[in-house]
């Protein structure tokens, strides 16, 4: 009896929480075009891609109502147009006005009310070795990735939230390999890490709004 | 005192039991990746022989972005080799002749007994006309 009364408690606690659970971007985004670009050092092209894919997909998914395109299509408008991403000036003490004029510019050029840009800093595997040597007395497994998200406006050329995570993968359970297949790779911590991101951003959008 | 050395050498065997297992399991690295999809554009795989190009710049010919592929694999000698074979089936699949940008890295899981590669690309289909 104990029992059910507590399993009876805990249900109703969790239809509470699932109806109360704001719907991210709800409103917002809502029949909305969100356009996903991303910048990134010449390195990290790929890393940038899978990012930007990642960030669509999640975006899609938190705010379904939405229109979500990204891919490289975007980029090679924006390169045929001679705009540059890299332009754009997310510190909010620099003058921002030209990268609000950006903003409006690519905005009008792909047809898009919101734009989500994606920048990968510093990408790498804490300690990992580039290139063909291996120095056998550092062992690190652990995956580090800084992500920054932002969304901006579109029509008004206006960031409205920025978000930051450096993100870092946990060990793997493992001592000389055991459970390797459990290593964390860059695909699982930017899908993580960047859903926080969003769940933060278009709640925070949400209520920014005009 | 007889009693103590028994206990000794069963501890001794189980350590090494563990050890060996340890050891055994090193080696099961598992070559995996994650692919993510760039297109909703669906393309015919490559048969086994079709050989795909791998780099880590960019090429000048046009090409259509197919997918991230983002893959680790074991690398004893601490070369890409595994990785690399594991990039080009991966490519095959999905159709494409060219893995490029990848970005390279050696590491190890839990220990520098068991050096692992990592590799992310991306997989494009080279238009050679």
């Amino acid at each position: 009896m104990e029992y059910g009364k507590k399993i009876l408690i805990l249900a109703g606690c969790l239809f509470l929480y699932a109806i109360n659970t704001p719907c991210y971007g709800a409103g917002l985004l809502d029949q909305q075009t969100v356009g996903v670009l991303s910048f990134h050092p010449d390195r990290e092209v790929s890393l940038s891609k899978l990012a930007t894919a990642i960030v669509a997909e999640n975006l899609a998914e938190l705010a379904p109502e939405a229109k979500v395109v990204f891919g490289s299509k975007l980029q090679k408008q924006i390169n045929e147009a001679n705009l540059d991403i890299s332009e754009i000036t997310f510190d909010s003490n620099k003058d921002s006005q030209q990268s609000s004029q950006l903003i409006k510019k690519i905005g009008a050029l792909l047809d898009l009310d919101f734009i989500c840009f994606v920048v990968i800093e510093d990408a790498e595997r804490e300690g990992a070795i580039k290139g063909r040597y291996v120095n056998r007395t550092r062992a690190t497994p652990v995956t580090k990735l800084d992500l920054k998200i932002y969304l901006a406006d579109a029509k008004n050329g206006e960031i409205l939230v920025e978000k930051a995570r450096k993100g870092k993968s946990s060990e793997p359970l493992s001592m000389l390999g055991l459970c390797s297949s459990a290593a964390p790779g860059y695909t699982d911590l930017i899908r993580s890490n960047s859903k926080r991101l969003l769940k933060k951003i278009l709640k925070e959008a949400a209520s920014v709004e005009p | 005192m007889l009693k103590f050395r028994s206990k000794f050498v069963q501890l001794r065997n189980v350590g090494f039991l563990f050890l060996l297992m340890m050891l055994l399991t090193s080696c099961a690295l598992v070559t995996q990746s994650q692919i993510t999809p760039l297109t909703s554009e669906r393309f015919t795989s490559l048969p086994d022989n079709a050989e795909i190009m791998l780099t880590r710049g960019d090429v000048e010919q046009p090409y259509v972005e197919i997918a991230v592929i983002d893959a680790r694999a074991i690398a004893w000698s601490g070369d890409f080799t595994e990785v690399d074979k594991h990039l080009r089936e991966k490519a095959r699949e999905l159709g494409g002749n060219a893995v490029i940008n990848i970005k390279y890295e050696i590491f190890f899981i839990g220990s520098p007994a068991s050096p692992a590669a990592s590799a992310v690309g991306t997989v494009v289909k080279i238009n050679d006309s």
